[in-house]
């Protein structure tokens, strides 16, 4: 809105009969200050930080990727030498092999346990609704140290126990191989199809069903003719994420991958990174996974645009849960077996590894002590720092986001000004970048001279809020959208500014959307690894990345003591926001 | 002196014409409707008058001061108005009394002068006992009382009502229509009505503009409204009507079946060879037997169908020969059987030329 | 790397800490007390190191601080290539941070002589120097500051003493048939430098037969030693300071000392050209040579520098082991080439 700016309105203080104009208008002659147009330069700085945080790292990936090192020339050289061995290739083959694997195995986990959660009576609903979320919140890195402990092929629990119970000479299982990857992979990722899958469910009225019953199909019938063909988009929707999570997730291979002599697309890009540093062909290694990346949302878009969805994401109707009868008991030992493999066993024997003093002598009060805590606490320099580091960047990162995306999610919704969904779509753009090829953009724009940020927080800290920009951005959009711009015209039609209205009504209004969505950033943010790997510097690492070179030193005691403090506040965390916001917000899915 | 004038105002969207051509003085003090159906523009002209929407010709004045105009626009802050939203727009996270205070409290008023203020008007909406509560805890019905006293509260120039009762159920929005009218007798704030619900604005106003397509149609009281409809649009929108054509020869009015002299009619007639009249159907009367003529015109025919609308019969006059049926509404007690031959008499000083 | 040991490292800080600074300085040298006067005036020192663990590290700050009050020591720990990394930026940007920098690759120190980057100091504490070590450094440079030289472990409850290998070709045996576990030259410097002397003594063929073993690869050199101790493989190829280590604080381990000799991957340490505290580096560096330093690296089961410190009990003597070494410039023009070979051979 443009302040009147007219020469003979000078006056306009006599526009109104009440004694108390509000205060602007007694001021006469609108100063030239107020002319412009505040709302066009916020746009502009706003455009200004998604530039920084988006387009510049993405650009600089890709130009990077066709420049040459030492010359700065055009070149394909960084191709023939990232996709010139069939060792490289073979590497990318694998990872979408891998990627398969796991959303077969998370689609095995989760639809089951998802129906189950949401349309039939199985006992203990709300425990397999929080171990499912517990999978999810854990880092998918312990997962995978609880997993070589109770899996290793020799001195894993599980295969312990087997040879003493059957005086077997052969390992039972071995993580180390192509299916212990996939099994890390999925224990974390089958969540996602989980959470779309059990919402499908949730929305689907009885009433289809019901109707369909009435016409004459039978309950296999109508669950083959109805039900399914409802729920399979958001399956699909669900598996394509898995999918693109799980190819790019770089924590489970570096622990599992070199063991199983499985190489994977992230392994070979930290082998670019290694020394001598060749950025060069990481990017342009990475630029295939980019690619797929976008692919393969975009399908996912459109497989969510059809009809079919439109279908189930309408208000949930009634629901008549299906009574499994004796069945109950078996289905709620499947999500047990479920939430064990995913959960409890990995976990379990991680957090007895903090206590113990040598990991394989198991219970034993001479092996109990919390000396391992004592240490990673308040001696080992690093991890002390690195814990503050974690949690301090994943609270900046998310408050620095969420007002970012608040900035942009009111603007566009609001309609304030054109090209508003510029912005709305660089918030979300993010989305489609893996974090460790971000890392990689990150690095080629901001670490070198002339910016020179390598080994600095703040460059963690801006990958960070550009990684979780989307989640950002939807949570405030969110919340934007459920206030009624009325409520705004309401104080500004009283006489308060926008800016009254945003601090009086819609900020408060916002409170606790905004909560959740700090929290939605703060987890993931707190023991992120795939793009701090390649960011951190010698005196800037973050907890996860210390968690990973103490698996390298091998000090599995000292790693689950300080992988336990983190786990620790992570639940806190979550706790806290279930408490404030319901046992759900977390299953809550915007994209 | 703070009456509102339009002047030539209107609004594009892209290439839609949402308000074109609007012409619009309100004297201070008045209470004004804007009434059609929606998307007729009504409430655009409502926020440009607010300052939400910027026109993109004409001008808005208050006071004899240009407020609004196509190079430049006083934003809503600073017009002193204020305006009741069609969803209440009740602040959630605030308490009755803190939302009927905030415009106070903008206004940098004294502790004890908000505090009585605010207290006169809750007892104006009987939401004196309520002040404490949270909007979650009200009926619609109290929500939209807070909603008129945070209006009202900081005697604004000119107060704008955006459809206030369309979410209020029946009789709610019956008894809030003569609340808004008593509240209006009392304080005299020039007030701007937006409504699509001809009753709505038939009892609160001092004139209703009916507008259409971007444009406004007529504006005057509503008895004149509805007695002297000018244009089709208006004639259709307010009650119903039966429309009648005819022609002019000379001083002579032709209709299919009867005549009647220019100067009988209601008002003036404009210069044109065919010309439509409005007549509503209470204006007409129908009879079993033939009545006496006595001056007016009586048509003979018969009942082509009925139906009873419990306060009143509503008939449908077939007239003998090529005239038009029309429809005639009638006590309950005058009872004539479907198909039975009646009589319609009509009074020529009912008869309303439109454009 | 690890040590192990931290409960007796913390023992000998406090025992250095109590020995008292007064003690200390009625020692120095005439060299010594220059250059620590400069150094106060300086305030302190940025030590950039890969070489030790983090609590290693610490510690050796620790007692550097208390043996020379007024100049603080900062410790900067991490991995070898991300300390390069880290150094070639500051280098780029001209704002070069680190005084002082330890690494277990003299490759990288190489590179930075040929970048021009490195100090030339020639530090007193050489005539100390054990001759094997002092010549394996390079003389005004860069100089040895500790010795990790690779032999191999074995987990002495499954591997009985008599069977255990004896030298380098005896984990081909099949009967260690997934029982072995190794690093990778592709993570570590250490192991590119064992891939390049085994290559060298045995052919290539030593690793396509090791091949057929299904060794465990992992990526650092100290992976094995977790590995073994936890029985989930048997044997391994370790840093002895780390078997050693593993030894001293109980755990079930047997270290392995081939016949053939052990493997030197050269611990060097060196000054920046651009050091920001130039006096402080050269104290440091001093430091790291001293008679104390040197008690501490015997007291957690490292081998001294010096002649004057004896190795720890139980451990032989680095005079007295047969040790090999290969050329830096050997390994480095090698390393590219069976890295590949490596992974080809490995899968991975």
């Amino acid at each position: 809105m443009r302040p009147l700016a007219l020469a003979e309105d000078s006056s306009m203080t006599s526009i109104s009969s009440s004694q108390e104009a509000v205060s602007g208008t007694r001021s006469g002659r609108i100063s030239l200050a107020s002319r412009f147009q505040p709302a066009s330069l916020l746009w502009l700085a706003l455009a200004a930080v998604l530039v920084v945080l988006v387009v510049a790292p993405i650009s600089q990936l890709v130009i990077t990727s066709f420049t040459h090192p030492d010359t700065g020339a055009f070149t394909l050289q960084n191709y023939v030498e990232a996709y010139g061995r069939p060792r490289h290739v073979a590497a990318l083959f694998n990872t979408l092999k891998m990627g398969a694997a796991t959303v077969v195995l998370s689609l095995i986990f989760a639809v089951p346990v998802a129906w189950a959660c949401a349309r039939t009576d199985m006992p203990g609903r709300t425990f397999a609704r929080l171990a499912m979320l517990g999978a999810f919140i854990t880092p998918p890195y312990l997962g995978a140290v609880g997993w070589i402990l109770l899996a290793g092929p020799n001195a894993g629990w599980i295969n312990r126990i087997w040879i003493e119970l059957t005086g077997a000479t052969e390992p039972l299982v071995n993580i180390f191989t192509f299916w212990g990857l996939v099994l890390v992979m999925a224990s974390n990722t089958f969540f996602l199809i989980f959470v779309f899958t059990t919402t499908a469910f949730e929305m689907i009225n009885s009433e289809m069903e019901d109707a369909a019953n009435i016409l004459g199909a039978g309950t296999w019938k109508t669950a083959a003719k109805i039900t399914f063909p409802l729920i399979m988009p958001a399956i699909l929707g669900g598996a394509l994420l898995t999918f693109l999570i799980s190819i790019a997730l770089f924590g489970v291979p570096a622990l599992l991958s070199i063991p199983a002599r499985y190489p994977v697309v992230v392994m070979q890009l930290s082998e670019f990174f290694g020394f001598p540093l060749r950025v060069e062909v990481a990017a342009a290694y990475s630029i295939p996974l980019l690619l797929i990346t976008v692919a393969l949302l975009g399908l996912q878009r459109l497989i969510l645009s059809r009809r079919g969805y439109t279908a189930v994401s309408g208000k949930g109707g009634e629901r008549r849960m299906v009574k499994l009868g004796k069945w109950r008991w078996p289905m709620f030992a499947y999500v047990l077996l479920v939430a064990a493999i995913t959960l409890f066993l990995p976990f379990f024997v991680l957090i007895m590894a903090a206590f113990s003093k040598v990991w394989t002598s198991g219970f034993a009060l001479s092996n109990l002590t919390l000396r391992n805590f004592g240490y990673v606490l308040f001696e080992h320099s690093t991890s002390q720092k690195a814990l503050i580091a974690s949690i301090s960047l994943g609270a900046a990162s998310a408050t620095i986001g969420i007002l970012l995306a608040l900035g942009v999610a009111y603007i566009v919704q609001r309609k304030l000004l054109p090209g508003a969904g510029v912005l709305a779509f660089l918030c979300l753009a993010p989305f489609v970048i893996p974090g460790i090829v971000l890392a990689i953009g990150f690095y080629a724009a901001y670490a070198l001279p002339p910016v020179a940020l390598y080994g600095t927080y703040t460059l963690l800290a801006l990958a960070f809020i550009t990684r979780f920009l989307p989640i950002a951005f939807s949570a405030s959009a969110s919340g934007i959208r459920s206030i009624h711009p009325e409520m705004e015209e309401a104080v500004r039609i009283l006489g308060g500014g926008r800016l009254t209205a945003v601090r009086r009504v819609v900020a408060p209004l916002l409170q606790r959307t905004l909560a959740g969505g700090w929290l939605l950033i703060f987890v993931p943010a707190a023991q992120e690894l795939s793009t701090a790997i390649f960011l951190v510097g010698p005196t800037t690492r973050v907890v996860s990345v210390v968690l990973l070179d103490m698996s390298e030193e091998g000090r599995l005691e000292l790693l689950a003591a300080l992988g336990t403090v983190l786990l620790v506040i992570i639940v806190a965390v979550v706790a806290l926001g279930i408490r404030i916001m319901g046992r759900d917000f977390m299953l809550r899915r915007e994209l | 002196m703070t009456g509102l004038a339009l002047r030539g105002l209107g609004r594009r969207f892209g290439t839609v014409e949402a308000v074109k051509d609007v012409d619009l003085e309100l004297k201070e003090g008045e209470f004004v409707s804007l009434l059609g159906p929606s998307g007729c523009g009504k409430t655009t002209t409502l926020r440009m008058i607010a300052g939400f929407i910027e026109p993109n010709a004409g001008t808005i004045e208050l006071g004899g001061k240009v407020i609004s105009s196509p190079s430049a626009s006083l934003p809503p802050e600073k017009r002193g108005m204020s305006m009741i939203f069609q969803s209440y727009a009740i602040w959630p996270n605030m308490t009755v009394f803190e939302n009927v205070a905030f415009g106070l409290k903008l206004r940098r008023l004294g502790r004890e002068e908000i505090r009585r203020r605010v207290g006169e008007i809750l007892d104006i909406v009987q939401l004196g006992d309520l002040a404490d509560r949270y909007p979650a805890e009200l009926s619609g019905g109290q929500q939209q009382r807070v909603a008129l006293a945070r209006a009202v509260v900081i005697r604004p120039a000119v107060l704008l009502l955006d459809e206030p009762l369309s979410n209020l159920d029946a009789n709610l929005r019956e008894e809030m229509r003569f609340e808004i009218r008593r509240m209006h007798d009392e304080l005299k704030i020039t007030t701007v009505y937006v409504t699509h619900d001809q009753s709505e604005a038939m009892v609160t106003s001092d004139r209703i503009a009916v507008m259409n397509k971007g444009r406004i149609e007529q504006v005057d009281p509503p008895v004149e409204l509805y007695m002297r409809p000018r244009t089709r649009f208006v004639a259709s929108f307010i009650g119903r009507t039966n429309f009648l054509e005819a022609k002019r020869e000379r001083d002579v009015l032709v209709f299919d079946g009867f005549s009647v002299p220019v100067s009988a009619l209601a008002i003036p007639l404009a210069d044109g060879n065919a010309v439509t009249v409005s007549v509503r159907p209470h204006a007409l009367d129908l009879s079993a037997q033939q009545p006496a003529a006595n001056g007016r015109i009586v048509l003979e025919g018969k009942i082509a169908r009925r139906a009873f609308l419990g306060d009143t019969w509503n008939y449908l006059f077939a007239p003998a020969g090529n005239g038009a049926a029309l429809i005639v509404s009638a006590a309950p007690h005058k009872v004539i059987e479907d198909g039975a031959p009646a009589w319609l008499t009509i009074d020529p000083g009912q008869l309303v030329p439109i454009a | 790397m690890t040590s192990g040991t931290f409960s007796r490292s913390a023992v000998a800080a406090v025992a250095v800490l109590f020995a008292g600074a007064a003690a200390q300085a009625q020692q120095m040298t005439a060299h010594e007390s220059k250059l620590y006067e400069a150094a106060k005036k300086e305030g302190s020192i940025v030590w950039y190191v890969s070489q030790t663990t983090t609590e290693f590290a610490d510690l050796a700050c620790k007692q550097f601080n208390a043996k020379y009050p007024g100049v603080t020591c900062n410790a900067v720990r991490a991995s070898g290539q991300v300390v390069m990394q880290r150094l070639m930026q500051e280098v780029k940007a001209n704002a070069v941070q680190a005084d002082v920098m330890s690494s277990n690759d003299d490759g990288q120190m190489v590179t930075l002589d040929q970048a021009k980057q490195l100090a030339d100091y020639t530090p007193e504490n050489h005539k100390h120097m054990i001759p094997s070590l002092l010549k394996a450094g390079n003389g005004s440079k860069w100089s040895i500051t500790s010795v990790a030289p690779l032999g191999m472990m074995a987990n002495a409850k499954l591997v009985k003493a008599e069977e255990a290998p004896k030298d380098w070709k005896d984990i081909l045996d099949p009967k260690w048939k997934g029982q072995v576990a190794i690093g990778h030259p592709g993570f570590s410097g250490s192991v590119g430098v064992w891939v390049v002397t085994m290559k060298k003594m045995y052919g290539w063929d030593y690793f396509e037969q090791l091949a057929k073993n299904q060794p465990q690869v992992g990526r650092s050199i100290a992976d094995g030693v977790s590995l073994v101790e936890s029985g989930e493989r048997k044997i391994a190829v370790v840093p002895m300071s780390l078997a050693e280590g593993s030894k001293a604080q109980g755990k079930p381990t047997l270290p392995l000392y081939p016949a053939s000799g052990l493997i030197l991957p050269p611990g060097v340490t060196a000054i920046m050209e651009k050091a920001p505290h130039p006096n402080a580096a050269r104290l440091f560096m001093e430091f790291l040579l001293s008679k104390e330093y040197s008690e501490t690296l015997r007291d957690t089961a490292r081998w001294p520098m010096r002649t004057d410190v004896p190795a720890p009990q139980g451990m032989p003597g680095l005079d007295s082991t047969p040790l090999i070494s290969t050329p830096t410039e050997e390994v480095l023009k090698q390393l590219k080439e069976i890295q590949q070979q490596f992974r080809d051979t490995f899968g991975v």
